[in-house]
């Protein structure tokens, strides 16, 4: 081989023919053209219309947000023509296990108090829909009934369950009947009670109160409740003179003049970063007006805010701000202990179960479970347990399970909106048990069956065993396994 | 963008207290979250957020402590010194070896990346 390479090499440099490949800058640069060349023009240029490039998919969220932001409820099928009934106070017995709508008032109110939430998958209809269950009748007597005649303190209810069983809905219900009982009553909802606790918001302390407020969050949930209390604030007389400066303009509402309206529309100090007094003065004018104006405070996600009372905001010195430090976290503490009161009333709280079980603070006040001594401070806040405990401490309502006559009647709806998922239908042996085999067999012999004859309403009374046996008539896995398919 | 602490670009849309610490020498998490408290800046804000006195708050603490080129300046002097006295973990850092007793037979590597005399080039 190496013989030959050498050989091949000297037939190479005794050649005259052949030259050897350079790519030296001489022999590969361009000849320069003599004279310069003219520009001509080639043709007319077609002036194409500019579209807009397209992104690569539709959203970068991943599933569970996606179908939330993507609007698919402006897609979905029309409801009307299945008449839903009203979610009403009235008539709620007779609306027992039925599916209902929101009354169309009450909808948008619901909406922005950030009451509807992704994982309940709203989108599969146009409209918010709800099934009044055995809960939601029991809720209604316990709580609902009592806003006119009992005050807050003695109205506290706090609704416990497992994951999926329709707290955060019930909350809902709740709202939307308080609204349909009473045209004048307030709704104070809190969505997430991790949000007073989690970091989110600015902080700054106030030297007059003692206390640190969160200027962002408090403005936030201000101009929520401005939006969907407007009527009964504009019924609200201010009960003290006030004066405030806003955007350059100087403010002087007057006792039994101005509205409660007017001080949340003109007065910005709620989200001023600097010590204010302005959420003082909306509370004291919130009790003052209890009186005719029943209020309804509502958190859900409570135990975002009991079990973390070790909040994540630090003081200067790096040591944890305690959540009764807060001023939006002591008003909270204050209603849901009783410490502050509305003459009229009731507190309905929600407990998630998105938290580590481990942290005991708000089963120990609702007495689910014992104290225990040993645990660690982080773990069991005693005195946040024992505030909530006063004045008579909070009941605990166990949402239970659906039943399967309440479980059947959401599939019937879902079937009728065109969302339940059907497997084939059992014509395939694999679904039937055998004896129902052998008495198909028997009946196509016998003349009385024609061959895989479709029986919908037997069909429809498969999938319900089917998915209440899988859901255990817990609702959101009812709605996993009826309407999604994997 | 980006926002400029204490000489240096950190990425605007990065929370204040990881912004510090990936950008500077000396700074770590808890750090971090030390300064943002004392400072006054709330857990989950981000470096667009910030006005410019709190940024020139933040410079100020920063300055007041060891960090970036005196920090580096400390750790050479201190390798510097351990080499001048002859003593054995000095003879380790000059020779790329590991300082603190680990083997060397398969391991070693990250000494042998970073152990030299100077330490840091400042």
């Amino acid at each position: 081989m190496l013989r030959l390479a050498r050989l091949a090499r000297a037939q190479a440099t005794a050649s005259p023919s052949t030259k050897a490949f350079s790519t030296t800058s001489v022999t590969m640069k361009k000849a320069a053209p003599s004279t310069p060349a003219r520009k001509t023009k080639i043709a007319f240029k077609v002036l194409r219309e500019q579209t807009k490039t397209k992104k690569p998919g539709m959203t970068h969220l991943e599933f569970k947000d996606a179908v939330g932001a993507l609007g698919f409820e402006k897609m979905a099928a029309d409801l009307s023509a299945l008449e839903l009934n009203k979610l009403s106070f009235e008539h709620l017995a007779a609306l027992k296990a039925q599916v209902t709508r929101y009354d169309a008032k009450v909808e948008p109110k619901l909406k922005t108090l950030g009451s509807f939430k992704k994982l309940q998958h709203h989108e599969l209809f146009q409209n918010p829909v709800s099934l009044v269950s055995e809960n939601t009748l029991r809720l209604a007597q316990e709580l609902i009934a009592k806003l006119d005649s009992t005050a807050s303190k003695d109205n506290r209810i706090c609704l416990v369950g497992p994951n999926g069983v329709g707290k955060s809905t019930l909350l809902t219900q709740a709202k939307a009947l308080a609204l349909a009982q009473h045209e004048d009553v307030v709704l104070l909802h809190i969505d997430n009670g991790v949000n007073l606790v989690n970091g989110s918001s600015d902080y700054i302390f106030n030297q007059k109160s003692g206390k640190y407020q969160q200027p962002m969050l408090t403005k936030r949930w201000i101009y929520k409740l401005r939006q969907v209390n407007e009527e009964v604030f504009k019924k609200m007389k201010l009960t003290r003179d006030i004066s405030f400066q806003s955007n350059r303009v100087d403010y002087n509402l007057k006792k039994n003049v101005n509205t409660v309206y007017e001080l949340l529309l003109h007065n910005h100090d709620f989200g001023k970063f600097a010590p204010t007094s302005a959420f003082a003065f909306f509370v004291d004018e919130l009790v003052a007006h209890s009186k005719n104006f029943p209020v309804l405070f509502s958190i859900d996600n409570f135990n975002g805010i009991t079990d973390y009372s070790q909040t994540k905001y630090h003081h200067p010195d790096f040591s944890h701000i305690h959540l009764s430090e807060f001023e939006m976290g002591d008003f909270v503490l204050k209603v849901t202990g009783g410490a502050l009161s509305f003459a009229k009333g009731g507190v309905l709280l929600a407990k998630t179960s998105d938290f580590g079980q481990h942290r005991s603070t708000l089963d120990v006040a609702l007495g689910i479970e014992e104290y225990d001594p040993y645990s660690k401070k982080k773990f069991l806040d005693v005195e946040v347990a024992n505030t909530l405990k006063q004045n008579g401490s909070i009941k605990p309502f166990e949402v239970k399970t659906w039943t399967k006559d309440e479980s059947k009647e959401l599939l019937k709806f879902y079937q009728d909106a065109g969302v339940l998922f059907v497997n084939d239908y059992k014509t395939k042996e694999s679904n039937q048990t055998a004896k129902e085999i052998l008495e198909e067999k028997a009946a196509v012999r016998a003349g009385k069956l024609e061959q895989h004859e479709f029986d919908p309403v037997r069909h429809f009374d498969r999938i319900v065993n089917n998915q209440y046996t899988i859901s255990g008539g817990n609702p959101a896995h009812l709605l996993k396994a009826s309407a999604f398919i994997f | 963008m980006a926002v400029h602490i204490f000489g240096k670009h950190v990425k605007h849309n990065s929370l204040v207290s990881h912004g510090l610490k990936k950008a500077i020498f000396g700074i770590g998490y808890h750090t971090a979250e030390r300064i943002c408290a004392k400072v006054g800046l709330y857990p989950q804000m981000r470096m667009n957020q910030l006005s410019e006195p709190q940024i020139m708050d933040l410079n100020k603490e920063v300055s007041e402590m060891m960090v970036e080129g005196q920090l580096k300046q400390k750790i050479n002097n201190d390798i510097q010194l351990k080499r001048d006295t002859g003593s054995y973990a000095g003879y380790r850092h000059a020779n790329s070896l590991p300082v603190r007793g680990q083997g060397t037979r398969s391991n070693g590597q990250t000494a042998k990346r970073l152990n030299k005399i100077p330490r840091y080039k400042i």
